[in-house]
């Protein structure tokens, strides 16, 4: 065992048998690896990460802003221009047929019409 | 390890499924997890094995090891970095720490029996005096070597994956391989007939 090539063919037989000596792996050894990814990893996977406390209890607040600023413009509207808030809406809809019409499609008023005309 | 482990899966494939694993486990999934531990315990272990001689030792380095993963998992990019280069860097570090604190003279332990049951007893007791002698041989050498020694020779690493894992050039992995299988060959030579290798070769 003093040549290169010598060495070479020698030592890969401690080697060989070195790859095949795979080290056994205890089911307590894997199980504690496996707590530890538990423990270490966020909880996360497919779910919103969870906020604090604090920031919880407040989560609301955003919506419950927007509602009250909608309502507190609506109600503003009411007040100072009454005339809008009527156009468009049910108060032009006086005629009980043009109520009638607005929901029903034009073949069926035909009928309705030659009912009236006793045809 | 066990019978059921799957089979590890070609160099650039294994490198690139270690990365998407690590950036599910980065995101919670723990099965992604078990997976990547599944694939890189084998190598980490029998790395460590190998080079501190000690079981119990070789599994603390591997839980630490895998401990310092899952805190950067987060934070993983896939691509930036090879998933298995870096758990070996680490563990690689974590070696040579503990062999620093060593005192000199730390006797090994033996190397356990090998597991085909199906082999002669003569033949299980060759390899098993091949263990023990290479693990006896390795152990005198300086560590940079051993370590350079079994990455190539044993986990069977490229020079370049070597270089990057012991942060050195690649001339300087080869340096030391060679400086290593030069010194195991003479802490070896005068046990060719109790080891039985000349057999091999014919």
């Amino acid at each position: 065992m003093t040549g290169n090539k010598s060495d070479d063919g020698d030592l890969e037989a401690f080697f060989q048998a070195a790859r095949e000596d795979r080290p056994e792996v205890s089911a307590a050894f894997l199980a504690r690896l496996d707590a530890d990814a538990e423990a270490s990893l966020p909880q996360t996977y497919g779910m919103a990460r969870p906020a604090p406390g604090w920031r919880q209890f407040f989560a609301w607040a955003p919506a419950a802003g927007g509602l009250v600023a909608a309502t507190a413009a609506g109600v503003w509207i009411g007040f100072a221009t009454p005339e809008l808030a009527e156009i468009g809406g049910i108060a032009t809809l006086s005629d009980e047929s043009l109520d009638l019409a607005l929901f029903l499609p034009a073949s069926d008023l035909a009928i309705l019409f030659e009912d009236e005309n006793g045809l | 390890m066990s019978g059921n482990q799957p089979p590890a899966p070609a160099t650039a494939e294994r490198q690139t499924l270690d990365g998407a694993l690590l950036v599910r486990a980065g995101n919670g999934d723990q099965r992604a997890a078990q997976e990547l531990v599944r694939l890189l315990l084998p190598r980490l272990l029998g790395y460590a094995r190998r080079v501190l001689g000690d079981s119990a030792e070789a599994e603390d380095v591997v839980q630490e090891t895998l401990l310092r993963l899952w805190r950067v998992a987060p934070e993983w990019r896939q691509g930036e970095a090879q998933v298995s280069t870096w758990a070996y860097r680490v563990a690689v570090n974590l070696c040579t720490d503990r062999l620093r604190a060593r005192k000199p003279g730390v006797a090994l332990e033996s190397a356990p029996e090998p597991e085909d049951e199906r082999a002669s007893a003569a033949a299980e007791m060759t390899i098993r005096a091949r263990l023990v002698a290479l693990d006896a041989a390795l152990a005198e050498l300086p560590e940079r070597q051993r370590q350079a020694v079994v990455l190539r020779h044993i986990e069977e690493l490229s020079n370049p994956e070597i270089a990057g894992i012991m942060d050195i050039s690649v001339e300087a992995v080869e340096s030391l391989t060679a400086r290593g299988k030069r010194a195991l060959a003479a802490l070896l030579s005068g046990q060719k007939d109790a080891l039985g290798y000349e057999d091999d070769r014919e």
